[in-house]
């Protein structure tokens, strides 16, 4: 269809012939590529070298920073072995409205608010504090 | 040395090698490169850049289909991606007024378009239609191929080879070549 045409016949007739020399640069240009690329230079090198060695050190930092924050929080697990916490953990995603915490006036400075895991009322937490305050 | 046995060359990374197979085909693939980007300086830029993808990609070319076809293939795809970022293929200009005098006279008589003129006429075309135009009526692609790569629809690429054939009809016959309908 599309050979039939006249335009298409006076055009691929010609444009085939049409093959201009190209410059010595080219040439030199295309050599200097490929031969960069056969032998990455030392500059390229040494960069390789810093991006790996600060890579295998942030790992390592994020390593360490994780092994001490699990020993922290061990040891705090360890000294309230005995009790428990009011509030279970559930309480991160508690209504915004529980987010408001005051501080607390009763009982010791410097001491941790616990409480003993029992179902004693005088024991319970203040409303505002309460997951669930119907109970 | 066959052609298979330069390419085995040139993987190896043989620096004769290369060169021979540069200096056989990179006149035809400026020809061919030129007729998407008409500036001289442009045109080698995309040369350059082409055969550094050949000779890099050498591998994957799996002895199917022809050699040049291939290298071709790539060298048209560099001069797109060229035009792409000069956001040529976006830009629709007028065709402008044709000077006969620029053209040359011999090829009017022998009624067969002279290599040259070819180039020129392909120059006036805005570069939307001349793409399409290059791709379908010289490289041969399918108006599905054309849409692929140029990334507008197929009947985009068809419409653009009518106005551009329809460009080329007047501009040749203003040149009076003779357009005979066989």
């Amino acid at each position: 269809m599309a050979t039939q045409d006249p335009i298409d016949e006076l055009f691929k007739q010609q444009a085939e012939a049409y093959q201009p020399q190209p410059s010595l640069r080219s040439w030199r240009r295309i050599e200097r590529r490929i031969e960069r690329r056969r032998r990455p230079g030392l500059q390229q090198l040494g960069w390789v070298r810093a991006v790996a060695a600060l890579l295998l050190l942030s790992m390592a930092a994020v390593a360490i920073w994780q092994l001490d924050n699990n020993n922290a929080t061990n040891a705090l697990a360890q000294q309230a072995s005995a009790v428990q916490e009011v509030l279970p953990p559930e309480v991160e995603a508690a209504p915004a409205s529980l987010v408001n915490y005051a501080p607390i006036n009763e009982g010791d400075v410097e001491k941790d608010l616990i409480a003993r895991y029992v179902p004693n009322p005088q024991f319970r937490a203040a409303k505002a504090y309460r997951v669930d305050r119907n109970i | 040395m066959n052609e298979a046995d330069l390419i085995n060359a040139c993987r190896a990374g043989q620096p004769q090698a290369q060169r021979k197979l540069y200096e056989q085909y990179a006149p035809k693939m400026l020809g061919v490169i030129r007729r998407y980007i008409f500036r001289l300086d442009e045109a080698e830029d995309v040369l350059v850049e082409g055969f550094f993808k050949v000779f890099d990609k050498l591998d994957s070319f799996n002895g199917q289909g022809s050699f040049e076809g291939w290298i071709r293939r790539i060298m048209v795809n560099e001069a797109l991606m060229k035009l792409r970022k000069k956001h040529a293929l976006q830009k629709a200009t007028d065709l402008t007024v044709i000077n006969p005098n620029h053209f040359s006279q011999d090829a009017k008589v022998g009624g067969q378009l002279a290599v040259q003129d070819i180039l020129r006429l392909l120059e006036q075309l805005p570069v939307g239609y001349r793409t399409v135009f290059n791709l379908y009526v010289i490289e041969g692609y399918k108006h599905r191929e054309i849409a692929d790569l140029l990334g507008i629809s197929i009947n985009t690429s068809k419409s653009q080879l009518i106005l551009a054939k329809q460009r080329m009809r007047e501009a040749l016959e203003r040149l009076n070549y003779p357009i005979t309908s066989k």
